[in-house]
């Protein structure tokens, strides 16, 4: 076996490599010398990390050499990164959480609010990751239904943190029992089930509130997140319900800290609006090393996402199972639209937002197919509580016996699947 | 030792044929792929073993094409192998040297002073020697190894090492000394220079035990600090960089000259050897001497001593990167600079470094009664490189109020045994405005040619750091981490966009302190904490249960598990890695022990119960019990033999009672056994319930989420209406291939099941357990199917089926 030649990058102090990976390529990083951190998590010395469809950016504070084994589609040194500033914010969020630790009080609740691709997601794990160095707990708050960074696109998540972010897998893999080199958490999830809040933005509100109480019923128990305070990741919807949902989310997780990344005006609305009630806005640069992800790659990510979901990463390899269920034993619902007659057909005065959250049931069929389902934790139907329940994990419809009323689902471990009540989204999946 | 033999497990030896084999075949080698098979193999050094030193050394001969990779791992090795392991890897050096030369003799050559020295400060007297001898064949080699005046470095470090050791001057720990310099510390400075480089040690290896101070009297002391000195010049020449150092040879430099013009008192004398004694090190250099950084002191160009010109260090050393991380133990610097100190406008790191004689007039310093006007230092150091800020004064925060240059300094300031040595020699009276050294620096004579006034209160204030500090008002500090207040010592970092973008170098500090501990296997580093060891080895224990569970991914597969249910999420904590158990080996390993104990107490018990005799008459009333109108015919039961095991009963005379007796017999519930017999029935008996027990608590604790160990089927009763009304027709489990032909219960089944083989399948469930079944909570539930199972188990699969049936 050949290896490619692994080519040599040396870093100047506070410089950042940045590399993008494709989707069917896997490229090998190395830090041979110095110090060096991806999205906030030290990098070892002389451990080969992998990394395959992924935009990474490897920074250093204090110069240092990399290997890098493989193709990348860009790669490029840059010197000039808003890091300092990221490092200053964490520095005072975790000066605001030494204070919480001495007065018992509550830490941090860091809202980060941005358009579309400014590298929020990159900051809250930067952000997250500098807090678990200095052996906090923090929660992280995923409100970005598109992205799913912690399970599957269309939830909205709540994930407590405690060992170190992994380079390679990002937030670590939900729940696995597999031999993971990061960490395995475990996620509060709510299913929303549309990429964009506004697509059903009752909905969105309601989970909202179901997960910042969750949330909060769990910081009151648990002594070291309250602290260590959690960090919000939001949507980059930034119109008018971008700000309702802001407003809602300032309230329902008394955020005392809005981070507002590279938008001006954005900055000065969220300082108009929230600063007098004693919450601090700040402003920080995106950084440049931010691409704009089109819609392909946020569909292959999300593919990616999926196939993570099931199978795992080539490090550690999960094994789903592929089980038969007959149609009439399980529910599959799903939230408005499915439903939703044409408003000609509604009754005079009626509105179509009642039926925003109405449940309805889908019959099993061949639209189905390659359709990821989400588990409900319910037990019972009954609306509307159902909505706000947390899920239980995905299934994915790999087969639709129509004549036989069964149908193959991949589920992600061995057993029957644990309850009866599915919803479907707008997720299909091609596996591969 | 070297040439001893060594017969060389076969295996091993293919191993290594393969991987030269391997070497030659790939074209071009891979540095990535040589450093681990290079790396692996050496790690089989572990002993002095001529054939793998051999082995290694042609290995490195044949590729010399990534010579520079094979020699930095041998260098790793040298410098983290145990010390008994050391010596072999030393002679591997050797050997190379000599068999291969070539690029490595360049390549060693630039660190060999460093990598000898340092193993050798830790190696054991017995392996010294042996590193002597190797040192000793280097410089008449045929041909030239390494440079002549290399070669001298190390010897004179050798040199300097011995004489430290023949002493037995213990540095005295009665005193004050800083207790938690006895921790090994490595110099901040140097070790990131190992980060950045990759090819220097620790320079601040534990030396042995400093040399003795026997002789009394000016001379004893001359001595002692001329060793210390030397110790000192050691440590500079290893670390260039080693601030510390430099200073205390500076300090040290002026002592002995103090100590030869000077006629000093016993007393005086006394005082200085204590304190000299704080400096030897085993307490590892200390990181930094925070002696004059302040007061205009090192803007002023020092004199400088003759041997410590800084051209005159090794040129070994790397040059410094500008901008160094800073440990992260700040005692509160301030939390703003002003503006003047900004980089730029800083001395030059060897200007800091400089060692600054004591006599320096402070040019321009006022003096009021002993205390020095407060002067914001002009060097304030925060961005600068080399300066270590782990004693950093606190001065400039506090610009207003005077620092007491009379007070005692605090004993236990990390890395100040030479500050403190001024206090002391300053309370003596030896050095201050009327001491000894002052009365010296007005005398003419002095060798310095000294010129009032003394320079003694520069360095107290700084030993008064953790002093009068600028604590925000609301920190309990008692309560705090390090790394709190290493964070909190930045000063309150105002949450605004403005405050945000200042550059606070020390800020990268908190994020890569200086804690030593960093876990090697993924870069997680250990905030620096009373607990920090403990926690690294929970870390690295977390690794090998990982990768202890990556090995065997082969054999058994991992799956995602479903997410919990709300109310669990939120009273669920997240497992701490401190809290995590131990490693099962532990416990196991007690276990073994623990029945091994066991085992041998029920052995004796049972050879004592097999020798034990009971009378005929005692058995007899054994049989009755209390039972008196019982007529039990003991004899034909004994006659019978052991209930148990049908065996007959040894008859055997009891000589002292006069009649017959029976060995190792007991009644009980009338009915006669061996004792050994009935005490194993017991004691199986006991150890079922204790199973059921055991099994009955996992089942408690079984939660949800756990994986279900039931397949995945679906089956439709469709002529069991009374079953198919309820959602347990659902879960119905269907456990063994039998059931498939249970055609009489109506269960039409059908296998869809595609998992593998290795899916443990549940046994069935009766349809009336099944019923009740989803009206369970999942902890009972799976308590009811381990019950079932525990049933089925007992029980043989055809008499279930037939029950069914």
């Amino acid at each position: 076996m050949t290896l490619p030649e692994p080519k040599e990058w040396l870093l100047d102090e506070e410089n950042e490599l940045r590399i993008e990976i494709d989707f069917d390529t896997k490229v090998k990083l190395r830090l041979v010398t110095g110090t060096a951190e991806v999205f906030g998590t030290e990098l070892g010395q002389n451990v080969d990390y992998e990394f395959s469809g992924r935009k990474i950016a490897v920074f250093t504070w204090h110069g240092c050499k990399i290997l890098i084994t493989g193709t990348c589609s860009v790669e490029y040194i840059a010197n000039e990164t808003p890091m300092l500033s990221y490092l200053n914010t964490h520095i005072a969020l975790e000066q605001r959480r030494v204070l919480a630790t001495q007065n018992n009080k509550a830490g941090p609740r860091v809202l980060i609010v941005g358009p579309n691709d400014v590298g929020k997601t990159s900051l809250s794990k930067m952000l997250l990751s500098y807090a678990l160095r200095q052996s906090r707990q923090p929660i992280y708050v995923d409100l970005d239904c598109s992205e799913g960074s912690i399970t599957m696109p269309g939830c909205l998540t709540a994930t407590p943190l405690t060992e170190m972010i992994d380079v390679e897998e990002g937030f670590g893999s939900s729940a696995t029992s597999a031999p993971t080199a990061g960490s395995a958490v475990m996620p509060l999830a709510y299913y929303y089930g549309f990429p964009s809040p506004k697509d059903n933005s009752k909905l969105y509100s309601l989970l909202l509130s179901r997960l910042a109480q969750s949330v909060n019923r769990r910081l009151e128990e648990d002594e070291a997140a309250r602290t260590s305070g959690i960090v919000i990741d939001t949507n980059g919807l930034i119109d008018a319900t971008g700000y309702e949902i802001i407003a809602q989310c300032i309230k329902a997780f008394s955020v005392d800290v809005i981070i507002v990344l590279g938008h001006e005006r954005l900055y000065a609305d969220m300082t108009r609006l929230h600063q007098k009630s004693g919450v601090a806005v700040i402003k920080l640069a995106k950084s440049g090393g931010v691409v704009e992800r089109d819609t392909a790659f946020r569909r292959q990510t999300q593919n990616q996402k999926i196939r993570e979901y099931f199978y795992g990463t080539s490090k550690s390899e999960l094994a789903p199972y592929s089980t038969m269920i007959n149609f009439h034993d399980i529910e599959i619902l799903q939230v408005g639209e499915g439903s939703l007659a044409p408003s000609s057909a509604l009754p005079i005065g009626e509105d179509r937002k009642v039926s925003e959250t109405h449940v309805v049931n889908v019959e099993p069929s061949e639209n189905l197919l390659h359709s990821v389902l989400a588990v409900s934790n319910a037990d019972k139907r009954v609306e509307p509580d159902i909505l706000e329940t947390n899920l239980a994990g995905f299934i994915y419809v790999s087969e639709i016996h129509d004549a036989r009323k069964k149908l193959t689902v991949l589920s992600p471990c061995p057993g029957r699947i644990p309850k009866k009540f599915w919803w479907l989204g707008s997720l299909k999946w091609a596996e591969d | 030792m070297y040439q001893q033999q060594y017969q060389q497990p076969p295996a091993q030896q293919q191993r290594q044929q393969q991987q030269h084999g391997g070497g030659q075949d790939r074209e071009p080698i891979d540095p990535f792929q040589a450093r681990q098979l290079y790396r692996n193999e050496l790690a089989s050094l572990t002993f002095n073993s001529k054939p793998i030193i051999t082995s290694l050394t042609i290995s490195a001969g044949e590729n010399a094409s990534v010579s520079k990779v094979i020699v930095q791992t041998i260098e790793e090795r040298l410098r983290t192998a145990p010390a008994n392991q050391k010596l072999p890897t030393l002679y591997l050096i050797d050997s190379i040297i000599k068999n291969v030369g070539g690029p490595y003799l360049n390549l060693f050559a630039r660190t060999i002073v460093t990598l000898f020295l340092d193993a050798y400060a830790v190696v054991d007297s017995s392996a010294k020697a042996s590193f002597e001898k190797v040192l000793g064949t280097w410089p008449n080699w045929t041909s030239q190894l390494f440079p002549k005046e290399l070669i001298t470095k190390i010897e004179q470090g050798v040199r300097a090492m011995r004489q430290q050791k023949q002493g037995s001057y213990q540095p005295s720990s009665s005193h004050g000394k800083p207790h938690y310099s006895d921790r090994p510390r490595e110099d901040p400075y140097s070790q990131n220079a190992s980060n950045m480089y990759g090819n220097s040690g620790s320079q601040n290896r534990p030396t042995p035990p400093p040399a003795p101070v026997e002789s009394s009297g000016d001379n004893g002391l001359l001595k002692d600090i001329q060793l210390l000195m030397l110790q000192k010049q050691h440590a500079m020449i290893m670390n260039p960089t080693d601030q510390a150092s430099a200073k205390q040879v500076g300090i040290l430099q002026q002592l002995e000259s103090l100590v030869k013009t000077t006629q000093l008192t016993p007393e005086s004398s006394n005082i200085i050897r204590q304190q000299l004694a704080q400096l030897w090190t085993p307490a590892p250099a200390p990181p930094v001497l925070p002696v004059f950084p302040q007061g205009g002191m090192p803007a002023v160009s020092s004199p400088m001593p003759p041997n410590m010109i800084p051209g005159s260090m090794p040129p070994l050393q790397p040059p410094q990167p500008p901008s160094m991380p800073l440990p992260p133990n700040l005692p509160f610097p301030p939390p703003h600079f002003p503006p003047q100190f900004q980089p730029g406008s800083t001395p030059s790191p060897h200007m800091m470094g400089a060692p600054l004689p004591m006599p320096i007039p402070p040019a321009g310093i006022p003096m009021s009664g002993g205390h020095p006007m407060p002067i914001p230092p002009p060097s304030m150091p925060m961005p600068m490189p080399p300066m270590p800020m782990s004693t950093m004064p606190i001065m400039p925060t506090m610009p207003t109020v005077p620092t007491m240059p009379n007070a005692p300094a605090p004993p236990t300031l990390p890395g100040a045994p030479a500050a403190n040595l001024f206090a002391s020699l300053m309370q003596s009276g030896l050095l201050g405005p009327n001491g000894a050294l002052a009365k010296l620096n007005r005398n003419p004579q002095s060798p310095m040619g000294g010129t009032p006034p003394p320079p003694m209160p520069l360095p107290l204030p700084l030993t008064s750091a953790p002093g009068p500090a600028p604590t925000p008002p609301t920190l309990d500090r008692a309560d705090q981490s390090e790394q709190d207040r290493s964070v909190m010592s930045l000063g309150l970092i105002e949450l605004s966009s403005q405050d945000i973008q200042r550059r606070r170098p020390a800020a990268i500090q908190v994020m890569y302190g200086t804690p030593p501990l960093q876990c090697n296997q993924c870069g997680y580093r250990c905030p620096k904490s009373a607990d920090a060891q403990k926690k690294m080895d929970s870390h690295l224990d977390w690794h090998f249960r990982q990768n202890r569970r990556m090995k065997d991914k082969a054999k058994k597969s991992h799956s995602r598990s479903w997410l919990v249910g709300e109310e669990d999420w939120i009273h669920s904590r997240e497992g701490d890695l401190s809290q995590s158990q131990q490693p099962v080996f532990f416990d196991f390993a007690s276990g073994v022990n623990k029945t091994s104990k066991d085992e041998q107490a029920l052995q004796e018990e049972i050879a004592a119960m097999k020798e034990q005799i009971v009378s005929e008459v005692t058995l007899a009333k054994g049989l009755c019990g209390d039972d008196t109108e019982a007529n039990i015919n003991a004899s034909a039961l004994i006659a019978k033999g052991c209930s148990i095991c049908k065996e007959k009963f040894i008859k055997v005379w009891n000589e002292a009672e006069e009649e017959w007796s029976y060995k190792n017999a007991v009644a009980i519930d009338k009915m006669i056994y061996h004792a050994t017999c009935h005490a194993d029935l017991v004691r199986s008996t006991a150890r079922q319930a204790a199973a059921a027990a055991a099994a009955n608590a996992a089942a408690a604790t079984a939660t949800a989420e756990s994986i279900s160990t039931s397949s995945p089927s679906s089956s439709t009763p469709p002529t069991g209406p009374e079953l198919s009304d309820t959602p347990t027709t659902a879960q119905m489990e269907i456990k063994d291939e039998d059931m498939k032909e249970d055609i009489k219960t109506g269960l039409k089944v059908e296998s869809d099941q595609q998992a593998p083989e290795d899916i443990k399948m549940d046994h069935d469930m009766h349809p009336a357990a099944g019923a009740t079944d989803s009206d369970l909570p999942t902890s009972l539930k799976r308590k009811l199917e381990i019950d079932n199972e525990e049933q089925s188990e007992s029980a043989s699969k055809k008499s279930l089926l037939s029950e069914n049936l």
